[in-house]
């Protein structure tokens, strides 16, 4: 099963251009180390290298850096490394009836990006709220200020549903989907996909940390 | 200060690789949480260390106006950072017949007396160079310089003065003035005897 699994036409193709873009701003970092070390050793740098080395280099550095950093954050490898958010990452890839898993399963969303997939929201704003609510996350998880289960910061904004199936011919022969009192309280956060008509995102022994929390 | 901004560099850095290399919540929190700010940090006290207001204590200020008021306040204030100030009590010896001087002094207050062979050729008081003559000839000294009251000297070691100087232009072509002005004053004063 496993040599199956890693069979060519089952292997994510990935991104080739990312090693490089992460290979530069390490390798201005280290120029910019060298320098600072000098710095340190002996106190004082021509004007000009101090520029370089305390502002140009680093700045560089972590501009470059940061656009690789960003992407890779998007991976749910990245989510599942904080023990929180394992036992949800794990049900997503379990087909366990749960609708995230269904998604998972069905390649709506692609796994290696099952959590960005459906929590950046739609559009260049998506995704900043997601990076944001990122930083939101690792409050929490560095002053150990979260509670269980883990429930979303405000209503999920249905928008990342529609981006995909507000033009799909299943979605719009459902009846009860172009019901105006059923768009409405949709829209307005009222009503959601899941509870009602849908199965929920995430189990609830997933969300509750299936026992790993703290 | 280059120490700090170095260290706090390297700190941020160290960071950013260690997230780069593994990312992950581990690293992910303190590149966000420490890496970021410290930069940031670093970048401010930069620009305040190229930019920001001047501070000279009493001393400096005082120096400055005395000999050095036509260097820009930050170059003079870096000058000074490279020397080291030495107080030389009544009748010690500055620069000793024979010697060649490795410093070259400037007096904030006191007086010294040039003595050649017993005969006082001359005084210089605050605000003049002493040993800026040697050192630009590269010959000893045919005389010593002598404390004739307390005084306080600035003292620079003429190979980290050049050093730096060598990459300053703007700073080597002021201090250039002042020392033939200090150099002129001296032949004057010797002229008039």
């Amino acid at each position: 099963v496993d040599e199956l699994a890693r069979s060519p036409l089952f292997t994510h193709p990935g991104d080739l251009t990312e090693p490089i873009f992460g290979v530069v701003p390490l390798v201005i970092a280290l120029v910019a180390m060298g320098i600072c070390v000098v710095g340190l050793v002996r106190g004082r740098l021509a004007e000009s290298t101090l520029a370089v080395g305390i502002v140009g280099l680093p700045l560089l550095a972590f501009a470059l850096a940061n656009t690789v950093l960003l992407d890779r954050s998007k991976e749910t490898e990245f989510c599942e490394s904080c023990h929180l958010m394992v036992p949800i990452g794990e049900s997503t890839r379990a087909d366990d009836g749960s609708l995230a898993s269904f998604h998972v399963s069905h390649g709506a969303v692609p796994t290696a990006q099952s959590c960005y997939g459906c929590h950046s929201g739609y559009g260049m704003w998506g995704d900043l709220n997601a990076k944001l609510s990122g930083v939101e996350h690792m409050v929490h998880t560095v002053l150990g200020s979260y509670e269980l289960p883990l429930r979303l910061y405000r209503p999920y904004n249905i928008d990342s549903c529609l981006a995909c199936h507000a033009e799909s011919k299943r979605f719009r022969d459902v009846e009860v989907h172009a019901t105006a009192e059923i768009q409405e309280a949709l829209l307005s956060s009222e009503m959601s996909c899941t509870g009602m008509c849908h199965p929920a995102a995430h189990p609830p022994e997933a969300l509750s940390g299936n026992g790993q929390a703290r | 200060m280059i120490r700090a901004l170095c260290a706090l560099v390297l700190g941020s850095l160290a960071l950013l690789i260690a997230m780069l290399l593994k990312t992950e919540a581990s690293t992910a929190i303190p590149f966000s949480f420490l890496a970021m700010p410290v930069l940031a940090l670093a970048i401010a006290l930069y620009a305040y260390y190229t930019w920001g207001p001047v501070r000279m204590n009493d001393e400096e200020r005082r120096l400055y106006e005395l000999a050095f008021s036509s260097l820009e306040q930050r170059d003079f204030v870096r000058l000074v950072a490279l020397g080291t100030w030495q107080d030389a009590q009544r009748g010690e010896k500055l620069i000793h017949t024979g010697e060649h001087p490795e410093v070259v002094r400037v007096l904030l207050s006191g007086k010294v007396s040039l003595q050649v062979a017993g005969e006082t050729l001359g005084e210089l008081g605050p605000g003049r160079l002493v040993g800026s003559a040697l050192i630009l000839t590269d010959e000893p000294s045919q005389g010593d310089v002598i404390a004739v009251e307390p005084t306080r000297v600035l003292a620079w070691p003429t190979e980290t003065l050049g050093r730096v100087l060598e990459k300053k232009p703007r700073v080597r072509s002021a201090l250039q003035a002042i020392v033939s002005e200090d150099l002129a004053r001296k032949v004057q004063a010797l002229s008039s005897r």
